[in-house]
């Protein structure tokens, strides 16, 4: 006996408190929660996302790709519209008679037919 | 909610109160059962958590976590506030010391773990508290010799020092008790 006999004891008697520690009262947690949230600075709530609805529709996934098309037809439209490529220019001589874009636009038939304006 | 204890004191410093409540329903049961095994009431336990955990949530704004761990500022802060209520009883007088055994159930009534129970924490309570602190923070927290000489400012051999005189008082104390712990067989 012993020494180490006695040391085992005191041991098991360790690892069972140690498995049923004292544990405080439901209420005394709730109260320590409820100091532990009113003593946090500017108790503010964090969201768990972002949720401002205005710009939720930007959260769609075909939003961006639709835009980007969007965008470079707009590019190209204004490219053409200002410096069509000679390609162009036979397609509407071809199909309109007149290699002139002018012409076809409504702007210049407008002006002929009313004198004034344009 | 996940994040170590620094990272959720840092997050309640800022404003989280989910942090702060995960933070509380981390530390509180700890603080509480480090209490109520130096003091062994639990009135007096819930007080010196309240006070304890409440001087924590006062310096989350400012906390740096380099400086120390969660957990052993709130021993060492636990710690001391247990001894200073301990003294002042002394001042008081023996008289409203607390008696464990006798404020809870007879032997008779409990089943043998609860007596165990019992018995360790009564014989806890016969330590010196310098000696009760040690062996609570080694044995019954699991906290390494180099955290309890941080937590009671001392050097690891004078904790270990401390938990060796413990561990001896309460084989002494508790071995005429050797019957009612079901060591009757054996020799503690």
């Amino acid at each position: 006996m012993t020494k180490q006999r006695a040391e085992d004891d005191l041991d098991v008697l360790f690892a069972a408190a140690r498995k049923d520690p004292p544990l405080p009262s439901d209420a005394f947690t709730d109260h320590m929660r409820q100091m532990a949230v009113a003593a946090t600075p500017m108790a503010t709530v964090t969201p768990d996302a972002p949720t401002s609805s205005a710009f939720a529709w930007l959260r769609a996934p075909w939003i961006w790709s639709a835009g980007t098309a969007f965008a470079s037809a707009l590019v190209v439209g204004v490219f053409v519209g200002i410096n069509p490529p000679t390609a162009v220019l036979d397609a509407t001589a071809q199909i309109f008679e007149t290699p002139d874009l002018w012409d076809v636009s409504g702007y210049g038939a407008y002006g002929e037919t009313t004198g004034d304006l344009l | 909610m996940q994040g170590d204890d620094a990272d959720l004191l840092v997050a309640m410093g800022q404003g989280d109160v989910r942090a702060a409540r995960a933070l509380s329903d981390r530390l509180t049961p700890r603080v509480y059962a480090q209490a109520f095994r130096m003091v062994g009431r639990q009135d007096v336990a819930e007080d010196i958590a309240q006070d304890a955990l409440m001087r924590l949530w006062n310096i989350a704004p400012d906390w740096d976590r380099h400086r120390a761990k969660v957990t052993t500022w709130i021993y060492r802060v636990t710690a001391n506030l247990c001894i200073d209520y301990l003294r002042k009883q002394r001042f008081v007088g023996s008289d409203e010391l607390p008696d464990v055994a006798d404020t809870r159930p007879s032997v008779a009534d409990q089943m043998h773990q609860s007596v165990r129970h019992d018995a360790l924490q009564s014989a806890l309570m016969d330590l010196p508290e310098r000696q009760r602190q040690a062996v609570v923070l080694r044995h019954l927290e699991e906290l390494s010799n180099p955290e309890i000489a941080q937590v009671m400012d001392l050097t690891v051999e004078a904790v270990e020092s401390l938990v060796a005189r413990g561990k001896r008082k309460l084989t002494e104390i508790l071995s005429p008790k050797k019957a009612a712990l079901g060591y009757a067989d054996q020799k503690v």
